[in-house]
């Protein structure tokens, strides 16, 4: 708790925010979500809605994941792509991570809709957006190539009882 | 035509149900559900080429289900 958040940036100069909370993954069991929350700093603003290349964020998505819809994503490292939900409430996840594999249940499953990977390293924390652009997903793995897995956005507020600006 | 919902929840108890039975021809990463036409399918997610898929079901009390083979590794993002 109270770590700093630089990422991309490289030293102190680029601080924007102080973590708050991060939800602990378990290397036994299930996870639902890998998620933190981060308050920004003093002096640190920003446009939390407007969607750049799409429109306004219209909110978080009430109805549930129909299967095979359109989903959007601007990330860091792979700006704006477009995919599909391939499949959705999808358990036994398996991904990697520095301390070993980790399993997920209940988690979004996209394709990329263009040819090329919906995301890649540093996409983590994109919100996934459908047609409307409403948040249906937080991005937080992916093999580069054909699949990408989100948490989804409704478990991530619910868990941090947060509520999207 | 079944109702949305009810198929919804006949294909979530197929899903668990393939969980066992697919765990038998390798390893399984990733099982969901799919939309498939109006109505949903199990997808089972492998790491590797399964093995004896010819013996695999197609369905699952009556659900269907999607075989797709994941070679590329997943990681944290």
């Amino acid at each position: 708790m109270g770590r700093t958040s630089v990422s991309p940036g490289v030293g102190p100069q680029d601080i924007v925010a102080t973590l708050l909370r991060a939800e602990p993954l378990r290397g036994y069991g299930k996870n639902l979500i890998d998620a933190a929350v981060a308050v920004l700093r003093n002096g640190i603003s920003g446009d939390f809605d407007t969607l750049t290349g799409l429109g306004t964020l219209a909110g978080v998505r009430s109805a549930p994941l129909e299967g095979e819809e359109t989903v959007f994503k601007l990330g860091r490292t792979t700006g704006l792509t477009r995919g599909r939900i391939s499949a959705f409430e999808v358990d036994d996840v398996w991904v990697r991570y520095d301390k070993g594999l980790i399993g997920f249940d209940r988690q979004i499953e996209i394709t990329p809709a263009d040819g090329s990977p919906f995301s890649l390293g540093g996409d983590s924390g994109s919100l996934i957006l459908d047609e409307s652009l409403h948040a249906v997903g937080l991005l937080f793995a992916g093999n580069d190539v054909d699949v990408t897995y989100a948490n989804p956005i409704q478990t991530v507020l619910q868990i941090f009882r947060a509520r999207l600006l | 035509m079944k109702d949305e919902a009810l198929q919804l929840e006949i294909a979530r108890g197929a899903k668990e149900k393939a969980k066992a039975v697919f765990s038998r021809f390798g390893t399984v990463n990733g099982i969901g559900l799919a939309r498939v036409g109006q109505g949903y399918a199990v997808k089972v997610n492998f790491e590797s080429e399964p093995t004896d898929s010819a013996s695999m079901p197609d369905e699952i009390e009556g659900v269907p289900v999607v075989v797709q083979v994941i070679l590329h590794k997943q990681f944290a993002r």
